[in-house]
């Protein structure tokens, strides 16, 4: 797969506030790709950047091989669906999906024909004579990406795009989400705040923070290799234990000499080690950390325990799935032994 | 009596007594003939209806429309544009240029009204200035005429139209214009099919506002007319004060109150359908319809 989309060392800056620092990337036709990070960390602005409506201080952007570094925002062939969907008031459904296809000039029964498969697209058929306050939250949001889609973009931008839903409903509109993206072949950018999301939906992401790249990858190895900190704690649940790192190996108190794999240099270092991968015993086992249970809360698929380990300013977190043999007799107090495999913890120089 | 009506009982009653009864009164005196002497004379009739017909009062009347219509269309192409400069400021902006349309206000009306009879007469500012300069040879009749009327009231009602405008300019927001440019719209077809319809209740507010004090105004048409055209509001005063007959003047004061009524009427129709349209710009979460 070729490169659609690519930025290209793009900084914006907001007075003396750098929101977009310096960012290059790539994003693959038909890709779904999304863009990662806490609120302040760049994202939306970038997206903004690359649907033209703030133009970059540095850089360039590129689409389908072009520069349209300088084409304005109803030149581009992209299109964003907004946080708060922007229908126009005033018009109804049908009258929304058009006015993109109207500004073509496409007319007539070519217009109804195709604001009519965009509105069967997103399930919306039904609704073509509404004005948007006579539409729910979903309904709106479909009528949004339908306006979008009906141009044929070549990327489609989506700013939040499950925000101002309720979980059920977000639930249900990643599904279509990923539906919609795979049969239109459409590449999908979207922003969120959301993890969870991201690694549902996307097929690369890329973390920011304070307006640089921190890791960008796929959810699998977001998740399992992330490169730093904080790349390990935005995403999901992660114990960090604080040591050192010397001789080829992990040195903590509590924890012992642990073997410090691929070649992390000597110095402070944290190992990171997901609650899912701990495994955890009521036998002692060779090379196992003994700790006393702390509290254990059942969260219905599975268990999570807190698990106090001699010397170590915080508890171990351990998730058991509610099927292991242990996770219903955990109690307060009792003795247990962690361990997990060496290739499934990271070690984390900062 | 509950607490809603205790509250609103003061204004209602000030509606009522200095508002609505007046002008059941001037409608009552409408049916009556006039007095030999001036006052009434208590036999009903239609006649003072009939005459408002004459072509006399009709071209007062079709001249007064036309000047104060002159002046709602001028004042809203001058307000426009000003209002939406203002809504894209930053904030703290905003406020002070919005103080600043506000100003002339702190003054009196007749004293700025004067003003402009300083500025324009034939050895006024103005002409003078183009004289001294060689501009013009002659002085340019400025004064007394009805474009000096229209100036009138253009000068004095365009904060009103530039409140209006902006208080419907500013709610719209920038997210809007960007769907549209982003769709691929033009900053002018954006502004025809976007910005304008969705400011349309602004543009009726601030007009309607404008039509209706112009129409009725009868300073700015004496002082600044010299009385060359006389607008509805003097055949009004003339009808009670000159020729004391007081059932034709409320008969054409109450033709002008129908008027303003019907006007501001449609004006509350038309915001009131923009505002059902306006819940989504506002609050795009809440549902009135289920899935």
């Amino acid at each position: 797969m070729s490169a659609l989309l690519q930025i290209e060392g793009v900084t914006k800056r907001f007075g003396p506030i750098t929101a977009v620092d310096q960012i290059s990337l790539e994003v693959k036709d038909a890709e779904f790709f999304a863009i990662l990070g806490p609120s302040g960390c760049g994202k939306t602005t970038l997206l903004r950047v690359i649907a033209g409506f703030e133009a970059q201080d540095e850089g360039r952007v590129r689409l389908a091989g072009a520069d349209i570094t300088d084409v304005k925002a109803n030149r581009r062939p992209v299109n964003l669906m907004f946080q708060s969907y922007a229908l126009f008031p005033h018009m109804t459904t049908f009258g929304n999906v058009a006015y993109g296809l109207e500004m073509e000039g496409v007319q007539g029964v070519e217009l109804k024909k195709r604001v009519d498969h965009a509105l069967a697209m997103v399930r919306m058929s039904d609704f073509a004579a509404r004005k948007p306050n006579q539409l729910s939250g979903g309904q709106r949001q479909r009528v949004a990406l339908a306006r979008a889609l009906v141009k044929r973009p070549k990327v489609l931008l989506l700013d939040e795009p499950l925000g101002a839903l309720d979980r059920k409903l977000r639930e249900q509109m990643q599904i279509e989400l990923k539906r919609l993206q795979q049969d239109t072949g459409i590449a999908f950018v979207v922003v969120t705040h959301d993890q969870e999301e991201a690694l549902t939906l996307a097929d690369r992401i890329a973390l920011l923070d304070r307006g640089r790249i921190v890791q960008l990858a796929t959810p699998r190895e977001l998740y399992d290799r992330p490169v730093n900190r904080f790349a390990a704690d935005f995403i999901g649940l992660m114990n960090f234990v604080d040591g050192n790192v010397a001789q080829s190996a992990f040195e903590a108190p509590g924890l012992g000499r642990l073997p410090a794999p691929n070649g992390v240099a000597d110095g402070p270092a944290a190992l990171a080690i997901r609650p899912e991968r701990v495994r955890v015993m009521d036998i002692a086992a060779d090379g196992a950390i003994q700790g006393q249970v702390e509290g254990a809360a059942f969260l219905g698929q599975d268990v999570i325990a807190h698990i106090a380990v001699p010397n170590l300013p915080r508890p171990i977190v351990a998730r058991l799935a509610a099927g292991h043999p242990l996770s219903a007799k955990l109690a307060r107090g009792q003795q247990v032994w962690l361990t997990w495999q060496a290739d499934q913890a990271v070690i984390l120089k900062d | 009596m509950t607490r809603r009506t205790i509250l609103m009982a003061p204004g209602l009653g000030y509606l009522a007594l200095f508002l609505v009864v007046p002008c059941l009164i001037i409608f009552a005196y409408s049916l009556f003939e006039r007095g030999t002497y001036g006052g009434i004379d208590y036999t009903l009739t239609l006649e003072n209806y009939q005459r408002s017909a004459t072509s006399l009062f009709a071209r007062i009347f079709l001249d007064s429309v036309r000047i104060a219509g002159t002046a709602t269309l001028v004042a809203l192409l001058i307000g426009y544009p000003a209002a939406y400069a203002i809504a894209q400021k930053p904030r703290n902006r905003q406020m002070a240029l919005l103080v600043l349309v506000m100003l002339p206000f702190w003054s009196n009306y007749l004293i700025r009204t004067y003003a402009w009879i300083v500025l324009l007469n034939n050895q006024g500012l103005i002409n003078r200035t183009l004289q001294s300069t060689g501009v013009i040879d002659q002085p340019l009749p400025l004064l007394y005429n009805e474009f000096a009327i229209v100036l009138g009231l253009v000068y004095n009602y365009v904060p009103f139209v530039i409140l209006a405008l902006y208080s419907s300019i500013s709610r719209l927001g920038p997210e809007l214009r960007e769907a549209s440019f982003d769709l691929g719209g033009s900053a002018w077809t954006t502004f025809r099919r976007v910005t304008l319809p969705l400011t349309a209740p602004g543009i009726a507010a601030g007009a309607v506002f404008v039509f209706v004090l112009s129409i009725g105004n009868f300073v700015t048409p004496d002082l600044l007319g010299g009385g060359q055209r006389p607008m509805l509001g003097n055949l009004i005063y003339s009808q009670y004060l000159s020729a004391r007959d007081w059932p034709m003047g409320s008969a054409l004061g109450f033709i002008l109150v129908v008027i303003m009524l019907a006007l501001l009427f449609a004006q509350a129709l038309l915001s009131a359908r923009a505002s059902g349209e306006g819940e989504t710009r506002l609050a795009p979460q809440p549902a009135r319809v289920a899935a």
